[in-house]
């Protein structure tokens, strides 16, 4: 499967995990204001819960045949993500090399994602799940970096 | 930098670079990286490459120096 298909795809299965995530996150606030007297109870929306389910299901499926039809076992299919998945020496050597710019990339990215979740407080109030978008950037700059190191070698 | 005569050797031998990566257990691609020298061959590669040849290491590879 080509790369930058695997990196859309981790990119749509991280949004789509944020956006159901932000819709429990909400769904605690109000359990809150219940548990506290001043709400009249809990509301969720299950349509991103829904979404989601169904996209990581059709998505995992894919993945796994593909991975199985090239002969991976079924722990390999289901367990590793499909960008780690190295057929030789030199595909081991191109994955350190990205897994050692993406480390590297989040040694920068942790102190500032942290410092951006200071301003928690004063955005809360617009954005409740405010949290939530910040800690899913964590991730999403790490495949980043890792995808882009390995299509710069692969060119 | 490793210079080699992989092309050369492939040549003479008529093999396709999928056939001699399927008989030193690695991908097309790292075949092609080799011969173009972007990727330097573990020693273990190297030598079971020189085996499909029946050569010594030398006879395929070859030191060059960087200012050459």
């Amino acid at each position: 499967m080509k790369l930058s298909v695997i990196y859309m795809m981790n990119v749509t299965v991280l949004g789509l995990f944020g956006w159901a995530m932000v819709t429990y996150y909400d769904a605690a606030f109000q359990f809150r204001n219940f548990m506290s007297g001043n709400g009249d109870g809990v509301m969720i929306n299950m349509t991103p819960i829904l979404i989601t389910l169904l996209i990581v299901s059709i998505i995992g499926f894919v993945i796994t045949r593909n991975k199985r039809r090239n002969n991976k076992g079924w722990k390999e299919a289901l367990l590793l993500p499909s960008e780690l998945c190295e057929d030789d020496e030199r595909e081991k050597n191109l994955t350190a090399h990205a897994c050692r710019n993406a480390y590297i990339a989040m040694m920068f990215a942790s102190p500032l994602l942290i410092a951006a979740m200071t301003l928690q407080p004063v955005i809360s109030k617009e954005f409740s799940a405010y949290p939530i978008l910040v800690l899913l950037l964590l991730p999403f700059v790490q495949m980043t970096v890792f995808y882009f190191s390995l299509r710069r070698k692969l060119k | 930098m490793l210079k080699n005569r992989i092309r050369e050797l492939r040549a003479r031998f008529q093999l396709t670079q999928q056939q001699l990566a399927s008989k030193v257990d690695v991908t097309r691609q790292t075949i092609a990286a080799v011969e173009k020298g972007e990727y330097v061959p573990s020693l273990l590669l190297a030598m079971k490459i020189c085996r499909e040849f029946d050569m010594s290491m030398e006879e395929v590879f070859q030191l060059q120096e960087e200012s050459e």
